[in-house]
C-alpha cells in the first residue's frame, strides 16, 4: 500500500463542485482504494497534520472525521511511543521512508499495536507523508507464545539431570545444556566448538563415529550404552547416550542431538553388587562350613560345596527341595513349626544364635552338627542362611580331651599319693633296720664282755681274728648300716615334706610383705651381724597368699643367699618387688659365689646341692619353694654368674584361686 | 595297780620285725601282761569278737589294743571304726602305733575314737623310749571293764 499513489487531496467530499465531476470520479476511485485497504491509511503533512485518512482510522481510533481533521498524527500515538514516533517522522522527512511498531491510542484509551510504514511524497508541490498501519496484535501474541514455548524448553533443558547437546555434522558442539557441562566437567562456554573426540579415547570415538555415521545414513535414532568419556579433570565416566539426527527445515541433515546420562555411579553400584555377590559365592564355596540358604517355605536356594561334602547331596539334588530332607525324622515337625512361627510372627528362637542340632546325611547316617542361623529380607521375601558344622570330630576330640584331663588328674593324684604312701611304707623296714642294728650292737656288747673269758680256749691266730671281727669289722659294718639308714630316713622325710606341701590346704590372706621379710631378716640377725652382711629391703607390696608358705619361700631363698655368700667380700642381699596387675614379681639378689652354668638345672631339683658343699642341708629348700610357688600359681627362676652373685626372681599371682584349685 | 595283770594286750601289726621290737621293748619296760598277736585287721577283729579262727575262744575280760594303721585285708582305720561302733568293744582302749605322722591321719584316728596315737620313730633309741613311756602309761592307766559291762 505504500506504493499506492497518487492519492487525491480533499477531505470534505460532500462539498465537491459539479465542474469537478471528472476529478471527482478520480477522487471516488482513490477513496474506494483507501477504504478498501485493510489497515490504517493516513496522508499527513510534513508537520504531522492530518490531510486524508481512510475509514479504518475512524474505526480503530474511535475519533470522528471532524475530530481527526483537527488532530496531529502524534495524537494517535501512546505516550510511551511518542518519542519513537517523532523520530520516525523526522526520518521519513529526511530519508524518505521509515517504519516502526508503536501503540495506537484510541479515543476511549485502548492501546493497539500497529506496524506503521511512512513514505514521503509530494502532492501538489507540498511535501506530505503517506502512512500505512497494520494491526500487529496477532503477530505480537504469536511471538509471545513462541517466546514462552522456547523459554519452557530452555528451562527443561537447563534444569534436567540429563545432558543435552547438539553437534554439527563434523561433531562439533553447537549447543549444550548445563547438565552436560557438569557431566563432562567443562563449562558450557568451553564445550561450544569442542569436538566429541576431545573427551573420548580413540576406541570410543571410533565407535561413536560409526554410530553417528549409521544414524546419518539411516535417519534412525540410536541408544548407546556405557560410552566412556573423559572428564576435564581426567577421570573417566560412563554415559548412556541417545542420539537422533537433526535436520533443517528442508529436511537436510545438519547435525545430531543427543541426550546423555552419567551412569558411572550406577555401574559402580552394579559392579560392587556383582563383586559382593561374587565374593559371597567364593567365600561360601571355599568355606569349610556348610552354607545353606533357604526361602521362607524351607526350600533350599543355595547349597555350597562344604554342604555337599557334609550331607552327601549335590547342589543340583538339593536346590528347590525342602531342608527337612537332611534332618532326622524326629526333628522335622519342630522345624516346620519353627518355620511357620517365623513366617507368621517374624520371631525365631534360633536366628542369631548357635545351636546343636542333628544332621542326616544322604547315606542315612546321623551326625551331631552346630548350626548358626541368620535371616535376611529381599523383595522376594524372607530367606534364611544356615552355617552348618559337622562336629562329630570336635565332639569326639572334646570327649577325648575330657578323658585325658580326668586321667591326668587321676594320675597326678596317684603320684601325690604314691609319694606319700611310699615314704610311709619305706619307714617300716627302716624301723627294723635301725632297731635290729641296735639290738645287734647290744648283743655284740654282751659277747664282747664275755669274750675275755673265752680267750684261753683259742690259739693266737684265732684269737686275733675273733678280736678283729668283734671289735672292728662288726662295729664298722653296723656303723655303715646305721648311717645309711639315717640318710635314707632323712631322704624319706624330705620327700614326705614335699608331698605334704603339694597337698596341704592353702589359706590365702593379705600379707604385708615388708613386715614378713623384715621378720625373716630378724630371725637371721645374729648371723648377719656376725658376718657383716647387709640386707636391703625395698618397698614391697601386699600380696594375697598363704602366710606360712610365703614365710617358707622367703626364708628358704634368704637363708640360701646368706649360706652361699662369698667370704672374700662383704655380703650384700637386696630384696625388691614390682606389682604388675595379675601378679607380683619379687627379686632377691645377692653378691655371693654364684652358680655355675652347668649346675643351673639342678637348682630346683630335689636332693641336689650345687657347687662347693661346706654348709649343711638336704638340698630340698628350693624344691619346696618351687612347689609352694606353683601351688600359688607363681613361677621361680634364677640368673647367676659364678663369682658375682645370684638373683632369684619369683612371681606370685595377685589372686590365689589358681593355687587353691591346683591343690 | 591291781587291774593291770588281768589286761591282755592285743598287738596288731603286719610287720613281724616291728612286732618283735615292740614286744621286746614292752618287756624291757617291765610290762608282764599277756600279749596276743594279730598280723592284720581281720585277724584282730576275729580275735576281739571270737570269730573265725578264734571261735569258741575265751579271752581275757580286759583288753588293750595296739594298732598299726597300714595293714593288709583290713587296715587300722577299719578296725578302729568297727571296734568303736560295736557295743562289745567300744570301751577297749586303742593305742595307734604307726609310722605315719601326718597330722590329718592323727586327727582322723582321734575322731574315730583312738585313745593314744604314737608315731614309731625310726631312731631306735627314740623308739625304745616311746614304747617304754607307753609301758609306763599302761602301768598307771585304769582300764575299763572290757566285757561289755
Amino acid at each position: 500500500m505504500a506504493q499506492s499513489k497518487p492519492i487525491a487531496q480533499g477531505i470534505d467530499i460532500t462539498e465537491c463542485k459539479q465542474e469537478e465531476k471528472a476529478s471527482s470520479r478520480g477522487k471516488n476511485f482513490s477513496e474506494a482504494v483507501m477504504n478498501g485497504a485493510t489497515g490504517l491509511l493516513f496522508v499527513i503533512g510534513d508537520k504531522g497534520n492530518t490531510i486524508q485518512w481512510n475509514k479504518n482510522v475512524e474505526k480503530v481510533t474511535g475519533y470522528s472525521a471532524k475530530e481527526i481533521s483537527k488532530m496531529n498524527i502524534l495524537d494517535f500515538v501512546a505516550s510511551e511511543d511518542q518519542k519513537t514516533a517523532a523520530e520516525a517522522m523526522q526520518e521519513v522527512l529526511t530519508k524518505g521512508q521509515a517504519s516502526l511498531e508503536i501503540m495506537i491510542l484510541s479515543k476511549p484509551g485502548k492501546k493497539t499495536p500497529f506496524y506503521i510504514t511512512g513514505l514521503r511524497t509530494k502532492l501538489e508541490n507540498t511535501t506530505c507523508v503517506v502512512c500505512t498501519g497494520i494491526d500487529a496484535t496477532e503477530r505480537k501474541q504469536a511471538e509471545e507464545k513462541l517466546l514462552q514455548s522456547e523459554e519452557r524448553y530452555r528451562t527443561i533443558l537447563e534444569t534436567m539431570q540429563d545432558g543435552y547437546l547438539e553437534v554439527d555434522l563434523a561433531g562439533n558442539f553447537t549447543f549444550v545444556n548445563a547438565a552436560e557441562g557438569v557431566n563432562l566437567g567443562y563449562s558450557k562456554e568451553e564445550l561450544i566448538g569442542m569436538n566429541y573426540r576431545q573427551y573420548q579415547d580413540e576406541t570410543t570415538s571410533k565407535k561413536m563415529y560409526q554410530i553417528y555415521n549409521g544414524i546419518y545414513k539411516t535417519g534412525e535414532p540410536a541408544k548407546v550404552l556405557d560410552v566412556q568419556v573423559i572428564r576435564k579433570d581426567g577421570t573417566k565416566a560412563l554415559n548412556e547416550i541417545s542420539i537422533a539426527l537433526m535436520r533443517d527445515s528442508e529436511g537436510n541433515p545438519i547435525g545430531f542431538r543427543s541426550v546423555s546420562r552419567d551412569v558411572t555411579e550406577r555401574r559402580q553400584m552394579e559392579e560392587a553388587l556383582r563383586e559382593s555377590e561374587e565374593r559371597f559365592r567364593s567365600v561360601a564355596q571355599t568355606a569349610a562350613e556348610g552354607i545353606i540358604n533357604i526361602d521362607s517355605d524351607g526350600n533350599v536356594v543355595f547349597w555350597n560345596k562344604a554342604a555337599e561334602i557334609i550331607f552327601g547331596y549335590s547342589t543340583d539334588e538339593m536346590v528347590g527341595r525342602s531342608l527337612a530332607l537332611v534332618m532326622p525324622e524326629r526333628f522335622r515337625e519342630a522345624h516346620q513349626q519353627g518355620m511357620r512361627r517365623v513366617a507368621s510372627t517374624g520371631e525365631s528362637r534360633v536366628v542369631g544364635t548357635t545351636v546343636d542340632v542333628a544332621g542326616l546325611a544322604k547315606d542315612g547316617h546321623e551326625f551331631p552338627a552346630e548350626l548358626s542361623l541368620a535371616t535376611w529380607k529381599t523383595v522376594e521375601g524372607v530367606f534364611f542362611t544356615g552355617i552348618v558344622c559337622d562336629i562329630t570330630e570336635r565332639k569326639r576330640a572334646a570327649e577325648l580331651l575330657q578323658r585325658y584331663a580326668a586321667e591326668l588328674e587321676r594320675s597326678n593324684e596317684e603320684v601325690k599319693n604314691f609319694a606319700y604312701i611310699v615314704s610311709h611304707d619305706l619307714r617300716v623296714p627302716l624301723v627294723n633296720l635301725k632297731g635290729y642294728t641296735s639290738e645287734l650292737r647290744s648283743a655284740l656288747g654282751v659277747i664282747g664282755s664275755n669274750f675275755d673269758a673265752a680267750l684261753p680256749h683259742l690259739n693266737d691266730e684265732k684269737r686275733s681274728e675273733v678280736a678283729m671281727a668283734l671289735h672292728e669289722d662288726v662295729p664298722e659294718a653296723l656303723e655303715f648300716i646305721t648311717n645309711s639308714v639315717s640318710r635314707m630316713d632323712s631322704f624319706i622325710n624330705a620327700v614326705l615334706i614335699l608331698a605334704r606341701l603339694g597337698r596341704q590346704d592353702l589359706k590365702p590372706e593379705p600379707i604385708d610383705m615388708n613386715a614378713l621379710v623384715q621378720s625373716t631378716v630378724e630371725t637371721m640377725s645374729h648371723q648377719l651381724q656376725e658376718r657383716g652382711i647387709e640386707v636391703i629391703v625395698g618397698s614391697l607390696p601386699h600380696v594375697v597368699a598363704d602366710r606360712i608358705a610365703v614365710e617358707q619361700i622367703m626364708g628358704n631363698i634368704l637363708s640360701n643367699a646368706v649360706k652361699y655368700l662369698d667370704s672374700s667380700r662383704p655380703g650384700r642381699i637386696e630384696v625388691t618387688a614390682q606389682a604388675n596387675g595379675a601378679e607380683t614379681t619379687f627379686r632377691i639378689r645377692d653378691n655371693g659365689r654364684g652358680i655355675a652354668q652347668e649346675d643351673m638345672d639342678k637348682v630346683f631339683a630335689p636332693f641336689r646341692r650345687a657347687g662347693k658343699q661346706d654348709t649343711p642341708g638336704e638340698g630340698m629348700g628350693l624344691a619346696y619353694v618351687q612347689t609352694l610357688l606353683r601351688r600359688h600359681g607363681g613361677r621361680i627362676w634364677c640368673e647367676s654368674e659364678l663369682g658375682k652373685g645370684t638373683t632369684f626372681t619369683f612371681t606370685i599371682s595377685t589372686r590365689s584361686e589358681k593355687g587353691a584349685r591346683d591343690a | 595297780m591291781p587291774d593291770i595283770p588281768e589286761v591282755t594286750i592285743l598287738l596288731v601289726e603286719d610287720d613281724p620285725g616291728h612286732t618283735r621290737l615292740i614286744e621286746k621293748n614292752l618287756r624291757r619296760a617291765n610290762i608282764k601282761n599277756e600279749i596276743a598277736f594279730a598280723t592284720n585287721g581281720q585277724e584282730a577283729l576275729d580275735y576281739l569278737f571270737c570269730e573265725g579262727g578264734y571261735a569258741n575262744n575265751k579271752h581275757a575280760s580286759h583288753m588293750l589294743v595296739m594298732l598299726d594303721l597300714n595293714m593288709p585285708v583290713l587296715d587300722g582305720y577299719q578296725v578302729l571304726e568297727r571296734m568303736k561302733k560295736d557295743e562289745r568293744t567300744k570301751r577297749i582302749p586303742v593305742v595307734i602305733l604307726t609310722t605315719t605322722d601326718d597330722p590329718r591321719e592323727v586327727r582322723r584316728c582321734y575322731e574315730l575314737g583312738c585313745n593314744v596315737y604314737i608315731t614309731k620313730p625310726v631312731d631306735y633309741e627314740q623308739f625304745c623310749e616311746a614304747i617304754r613311756k607307753l609301758g609306763l602309761f599302761l602301768l598307771v592307766a585304769t582300764m575299763p571293764n572290757g566285757d561289755g559291762g
